[in-house]
């Protein structure tokens, strides 16, 4: 019973089932992600707060709101993306995008554009992102330090004659990999296609259909996990082929989940073991694929996997439950079993969970992962209600 | 004796108390219904009797328990035939006395009034006492109120014959009046004769409807309000609540006289919804402190309006006051020390049987802070109120 539960919850999670439409880097959030996809986000991090009708950036070690900063066109759902060490906040809603510098100067509309942004990929050191929204327009931006639009250019999903996109991600080059329909990946020059206005692009083929996922391994560049129909494999940039290849339904495995944190990895279950499995790519640029223990676990939220990939995190949420595993893969020892039961969203940092219980009045729980003590922000929308500013 | 009588007056105004309030029909006066019905009773009376009236100084069967009554019972023949004789000589000057148009004052005593007498200190405790020479009568007003209806109406006609023109001067307490002992005796047996023929005529029973009608001089009053509040708009915006608010009070007052003290209790609550969003609740818990001065407007004499009177009070107010503010994941609660100031004004209404309604608002000023919301409260209040009292 316990096996098909889980196998149930994996087919409800890993086999498309109420998945993400094709994105480019990550999905949006109304809070910017205490990882990121190339490194540790500074202790701070960005979220949007509606009753007060803010975006609040938050001090993790001090639970302390350190900025404040009104939102533009309230009534429209928004989500973020920060600078290096919360320099400045990129603010996504429908048609506007802005750009809400640390002294409070904001910029908007590099371009413009029809639909809502729904991903991005953004590389901070580079200053470089890659924006989707939902009628499937790619915004190309450069950006300075302290987030100043450099150069923009509005992109169609069409790469080439036939050819759109179905997913893709920026790699530590800052180049945007996308995979395309024809089972190619385009390498896109970003600078040289805001130049130009139009897509400026190299590309390989690899005869991965309907590749839905595509991560760069920040850690070597050239070589990206992809999942396509059925498969799993790994594409090499450099020699322009596939490296390495997992079919998933040879090997009986069903899809969990996949993750950009930190270094790309996938989640399966094996209908063979009946054990989870992460997937990640090697040395050599081979997968490895390494067996986990008998977690047994449902509700699949986000995993981190270590840039050494030696140890993997692993938050499966549910409405009032949170619970943090963190494992050594060298051993499968347990490192860290965590339940913390609030309701709430929950969002998983280097060693921090951080709960926002959604109040109206704002309350968000910092639950320490190192010394599990607890630290609270309470209140602090109280005195916007009343008009007092703060 | 004449000179003693004329004497009196003067030694009696002497004995008068400090205390004396003017009843001149404008009411104001804790007793003033129950004279205004005691005079009416002795008026009515008077205009009906003629020489055919059977029983006039006379015990009549049907009163013979009364304690009124035994005075007449004990006369001879010849002191019933004067009684008759003087009653009906002298009524019209009694009514032309006790009518507006004359200059009959009556004044309230709250003090024990004496005259002269043949006791050991010299003085004789009286319930009342008559000044001919400025046309007054002095009335004791706690012994006044403590009487039954009859025998009010006896001391008040007694007081009346003595500045009803008699031989050289008045009616004199001490002037021998055969075939009565002395002019007490007989003025006495005079007072009798009005109470019994107001009762055997039904005049008593005509004022029965205000008999039951509450009395203000009764000094215990507890007071129950239901309160409406409003506030200030900057202190309900920084509580994101309503502007109003209801409660309840509850208030014990002491008013010996026209000043009164009082003490109170108040719980004002509010409980609402910020925007759909936040439930807002906010109690005050209060005592209040203060005292305040009644006066009576209506004239009316023979009204239960004419004990409708209006009070004034000044309240310091301290108590103290809770907070909370909550949504569906968290609260926060605080809670204040509250000082204040009110001024109030009320109508008291009469009702029976020692019961008031009342109308009232006040002004007052709250202050307050809740200290870990950083709440400061400066809030002046508006405030209706009805409720009841009962007055003992």
């Amino acid at each position: 019973m316990r096996f098909e539960i889980t196998l149930l919850a994996g087919l409800v999670t890993g086999c498309g089932l109420g998945r993400d439409p094709a994105l480019i880097g990550q999905k949006l959030s109304d809070t910017t992600p205490l990882y990121n996809g190339y490194g540790i986000n500074s202790d701070t991090t960005f979220l949007v707060d509606t009753p007060s009708q803010r975006i609040l950036q938050v001090d993790l070690n001090t639970m302390t709101i350190k900025n404040a900063y009104s939102l533009s066109k309230p009534e429209q759902e928004h989500t973020l993306a920060s600078g290096p060490e919360g320099a400045y906040v990129i603010d996504f809603s429908t048609q506007h995008l802005e750009f809400i510098q640390s002294d409070g100067n904001r910029s908007s509309h590099p371009f413009a554009f029809q639909g809502t942004p729904i991903s991005a990929a953004f590389n901070p050191t580079l200053g470089t992102l890659a924006m989707l929204d939902d009628l499937q327009s790619i915004g190309l931006l450069k950006l300075s330090p302290s987030g100043e639009v450099l150069k923009s250019w509005l992109g169609g999903p069409l790469i080439g004659k036939d050819r759109s996109f179905l997913s893709g991600d920026l790699d530590s080059q800052g180049r945007l990999l996308l995979a395309v329909s024809d089972g190619s990946i385009a390498i896109v020059d970003v600078d040289q296609s805001i130049n130009e206005g139009a897509w400026q692009s190299t590309s390989f083929a690899t005869k991965i259909e309907e590749i839905r996922w595509l991560a760069p391994d920040h850690g070597r560049d050239h070589y990206s996990l992809v999942i396509g129909q059925g498969t799993l494999a790994v594409v090499d940039a450099q020699s322009r082929r596939v490296k390495d290849q997992f079919k998933f339904s040879k090997e009986k495995h069903l899809v969990l989940g996949e993750s950009k944190l930190v270094k790309p990895h996938v989640l399966t279950l094996s209908s063979k073991t009946g054990r989870q499995v992460v997937h990640f790519i090697g040395e050599d640029g081979k997968f490895v694929s390494h067996e986990l223990p008998q977690l047994g676990l449902a509700g699949y939220s986000v995993s981190y996997l270590d840039a050494a990939a030696s140890i993997l995190t692993v938050l499966f949420s549910s409405e009032d439950t949170h619970r943090v595993i963190q494992l050594r893969l060298s051993d499968n020892l347990i490192v860290l079993d965590e339940t913390v039961r609030s309701e709430g969203d929950a969002q998983l940092g280097p060693n921090v969970l951080l709960i926002n219980k959604r109040s109206q009045l704002g309350y968000l729980q910092a639950h320490s992962l190192r010394d599990k003590g607890v630290r609270e922000l309470k209140g602090y929308n109280f005195d916007s209600f009343r008009g007092v500013s703060n | 004796m004449n000179r003693t009588w004329m004497v009196l007056p003067w030694l009696v105004a002497l004995a008068l108390p400090l205390q004396a309030s003017t009843y001149v029909g404008n009411g104001g006066n804790a007793g003033d219904l129950d004279l205004s019905i005691t005079l009416a009773a002795i008026r009515d009376s008077l205009v009906e009797l003629d020489s055919s009236s059977p029983n006039l100084c006379r015990c009549p069967e049907e009163l013979a328990e009364s304690e009124i009554c035994g005075v007449l019972r004990a006369l001879t023949a010849p002191q019933v035939q004067f009684c008759r004789e003087m009653i009906l000589q002298h009524k019209d000057s009694l009514v032309a006395l006790m009518s507006s148009d004359g200059d009959l004052t009556f004044s309230w005593a709250d003090e024990t009034l004496k005259v002269q007498s043949n006791h050991e200190d010299g003085k004789r405790v009286v319930d009342a006492v008559a000044q001919s020479s400025r046309r007054s009568i002095i009335l004791n007003r706690a012994r006044f109120l403590e009487m039954p209806k009859s025998f009010r109406i006896a001391l008040v006609t007694h007081e009346l014959f003595h500045l009803v023109p008699f031989g050289d001067g008045y009616f004199t307490d001490q002037q021998a009046i055969p075939p009565y002992r002395d002019g007490r005796t007989l003025l006495d047996t005079l007072g009798a004769a009005i109470a019994m023929n107001a009762h055997d005529t039904g005049v008593i029973a005509d004022f029965r409807h205000l008999d039951n009608v509450s009395r203000a001089y009764r000094p215990y009053v507890f007071q129950l309000d239901f309160k409406t509040v409003a506030r200030s708009d900057g202190a309900a915006q920084d509580l994101l609540a309503p502007t109003n608010q209801d409660g309840a009070a509850l208030t014990f007052e002491y008013k010996p006289h026209a000043l009164g003290f009082r003490i109170g209790v108040e719980r004002t609550a509010l409980s609402s919804r910020y925007q759909g969003q936040l439930q807002v609740d906010e109690t005050h818990s209060l005592i209040s402190l203060g005292a305040g001065y009644h006066w009576f407007p209506v004239t009316a004499r023979l009204s239960r309006w004419s004990e409708t009177h209006l009070a004034a009070f000044v309240d310091t107010v301290y108590g103290s006051a809770q907070y909370r503010v909550q949504d569906h994941a968290m609260s926060l609660e605080d809670a204040g020390q509250v000082l204040g100031l009110q001024v109030t004004g009320q109508v008291s209404l009469p009702a029976v049987i020692g019961f008031w309604g009342i109308l009232g608002c006040q002004a007052r000023y709250l202050q307050y802070r809740y200290e870990s919301l950083n709440i400061n409260i400066k809030d002046l209040q508006r405030v209706l109120y009805i409720g009841g009292a009962y007055a003992i």
